[in-house]
């Protein structure tokens, strides 16, 4: 048994705290730096210079400094979370998968470096295509809105065969049947009722958001045939969406079905913050033993809903409409991802709760020592990129040489801006909560 | 003692290395003196340039009856894969072989987004400048005017291939059009393809 303390003593020494305080205060602390929007950079920049979740920081100051309209910085800072999925997350060979998962076994997920959520893929090269129209970059643009579909493609091939790999994985460990105990999963799905039902899920695991603004670009890019290719998708995807259905039938418009020189302009609302992870605690019925009923306090993550901002903004008395609803987004991959996050919490536990026992068996401190650890351990991962937006909708305008007018919801005037009437442009507009409102650099289309 | 070592070594490679297939062309042996990626690299411009080069020559839509040349200008070569690429990579051997074919020239003074080179116009704007002898600036009208436009695009298709690999094919479009009439008179395409491990992007 010594060599139980060595090796938890080793794991301990060399994962560092996070162990036992989890995520949550650093996570805080970002949040005091957006809520400034002070510009403040520094926070992020030494968790990345610290290679400390560089993915998770380098995502979030991606965020930060975007919204400082630095567009160049926030490309920097992504490509740096890219490079990481690209080197780590994707070729993640199956021999670190091992290891990460012993050690987590032992002690808890936050250990392991954040390796993100496919969606986090997938928004991560969009907003790197939106930097780069706001650079005048269009053919690092085009790149980059390829890859967020091709992120998309391959997000579909995980969620439909990856996934079910590594649940299957599980199944071989020796504690696989106890965890899977019915009695113990219904106490631990009797948490997620709310969360796991009554939303929109979106078929394969698709962001709609990222196609239609994929297509938004090509348009503007002149690349009718793509864009239509791509609004086609996402019609496919919401046959019943106006502003999808309208820009549909504009592009045969542009395509030359019927006559149409008119520049529009496109008012792209992000709104709100998104859904956030939160840990919460609950006691659930373990059979370890013959004849004995063990009751353990397990802490998983579940998800929460933060504000909207303005429900809409409006131009002309034209209300924005959604294209996609970013909680929905996380929603699906988190209830897609959640048997395997409660399985491992619940292996965790096992083994813990097994060690207590032979601690207690040789001594009582043994014992005490063994309940301290599981009770300093127990903390759930709720790590994730927390400043995407709740949803992300869409409005289009004639330009008709008259400034634009944006309004909020209740009428009152958030931005009035005068746009180039030769081409069309994409305005770009963001409020994570009321009062707090960014209008991004105004990219024109290509002449 | 040391034949168990290097064995267990062996052994210990070939695990931790795996089967995840190298990447390698579609139809063509590797060439040995340069590795494969998935990737478009020098030799897949070199073979999309090639076969663009022999088809629009053989193709007769540069030869000219009165023994002139016509001048072309670059039009927009489009990147529409995941990777950042230098389009000119693949543009400059063809402008190359064409020059050499003696059957067309290539105008710097146009282009799609604006002159290549600039010092064209700018030596112009020099004009009336009493710094300078008039006498040796470009005088008016004579910069040739293209009779031909080549633009192109490079296109991208990945689609996963058995359980572990994915198949990379790009599409090197080639178009030469006729400036006068708007008309294309020849068009070349080039496919190359690869496959490989599908763990990761190919960017």
């Amino acid at each position: 048994m010594n060599r139980f303390y060595i090796l938890i003593f080793l794991i301990f020494f060399l994962s560092g705290c996070t162990a036992i305080t989890g995520h949550g205060e650093l996570l805080n602390s970002f949040e005091k730096t957006v809520e400034k929007s002070s510009c403040d950079y520094s926070f992020v920049e030494k968790r990345v210079e610290k290679k400390d979740d560089i993915i998770l920081w380098a995502s979030q100051g991606g965020i930060l400094s975007r919204d400082c309209f630095d567009y160049k910085k926030s490309n920097y800072m992504f490509d740096q979370a890219e490079n990481i999925y690209k080197s780590d997350v994707d070729l993640q060979s199956n021999f670190s998968k091992t290891r990460s998962k012993t050690s987590s076994i032992l002690i808890n997920k936050n250990i392991n470096e954040y390796t993100g959520n496919e969606y986090e893929k997938i928004m991560l090269n969009t907003y790197k295509g939106l930097n780069s129209m706001a650079l005048n970059d269009f053919e690092d643009a085009r790149v980059e809105f390829n890859r967020a579909l091709d992120r998309q493609r391959r997000a579909k091939e995980y969620f439909q065969k990856d996934i079910i790999k590594a649940q299957n994985r599980s199944k071989e460990d020796k504690n696989y049947q106890k965890a899977q105990n019915k009695q113990t999963q219904k106490a631990i799905y009797d948490n997620y009722e709310d969360i796991f039902s009554g939303f929109e899920e979106y078929s394969d695991f698709v962001n709609p958001y990222a196609t239609y603004i994929s297509s938004l670009f090509f348009l503007l890019d002149k690349d009718f045939s793509k864009s239509r290719d791509l609004l086609k998708e996402s019609l496919a995807m919401q046959p019943t969406n106006k502003q999808i259905k309208k820009d549909f039938e504009l592009l045969d418009e542009l395509m030359g079905y019927s006559k149409n020189d008119k520049n529009y302009a496109w008012i792209i609302y992000e709104n709100g913050q998104s859904m956030v992870k939160k840990e919460i605690s609950m006691s659930i019925p373990l059979f370890l033993f013959t004849n004995d009923l063990y009751y353990t306090t397990l802490a998983l993550p579940t998800l929460y809903e933060r504000d909207s901002s303005y429900e809409y903004i409006q131009v002309e008395n034209q209300k924005s409409v959604i294209i996609a609803n970013m909680d929905s987004v996380i929603k699906a991959e988190f209830k897609k991802r959640f048997p395997q996050i409660a399985l491992e919490a619940t292996l965790n536990s096992i083994v813990k709760t097994y060690l207590q026992y032979e601690l207690n068996q040789q001594s009582p401190i043994g014992g005490f020592l063994g309940a301290f650890y599981q009770g300093l351990t127990n903390k759930a991962d709720i790590r994730s990129w927390t400043t995407l937006p709740k949803n992300f909708q869409s409005l289009r305008v004639e330009l008709n040489h008259e400034p634009i007018i944006i309004k909020d919801d209740k009428n009152r005037v958030i931005s009035t801006l005068l746009v180039d009437n030769n081409t069309h442009v994409l305005i770009y507009i963001k409020s994570s909560s009321r009062g707090n409102v960014k209008v991004h650099k105004i990219i024109k289309g290509r002449r | 003692m040391k034949i168990v070592l290097v064995s267990l070594i062996a052994i210990g490679a070939l695990v931790f290395t795996g089967c995840t297939s190298k990447p390698h062309y579609v139809g063509v042996k590797n060439s040995k003196d340069m590795p494969t990626t998935m990737s478009i690299d020098r030799r897949d411009f070199e073979k999309a340039a090639n076969e663009a080069i022999k088809d629009l020559l053989d193709s007769g839509a540069l030869d000219r009856q009165d023994g002139e040349k016509y001048v072309v200008a670059m039009g927009r070569m489009v990147n529409d894969t995941t990777q950042k690429i230098d389009t000119d990579m693949l543009i400059k051997k063809i402008r190359i072989a064409m020059l050499k074919s003696g059957k067309a020239v290539v105008t710097t003074a146009v282009k799609a987004g604006g002159a290549e080179d600039e010092m064209t116009h700018e030596v112009r704007k020099l004009r009336e400048n009493s710094e300078f002898k008039q006498s040796t600036i470009a005088k008016k009208g004579t910069i040739y005017a293209p009779d031909m436009s080549l633009s192109g695009k490079i296109m991208q298709r990945i689609i996963k291939a058995g359980k572990k690999d994915q198949l990379v094919e790009y599409y090197f479009h080639l178009t030469l059009t006729q400036i006068e009439t708007g008309l294309a008179i020849w068009e070349g395409e080039s496919i190359v393809g690869k496959v490989g491990s599908n763990d990761s992007v190919i960017w």
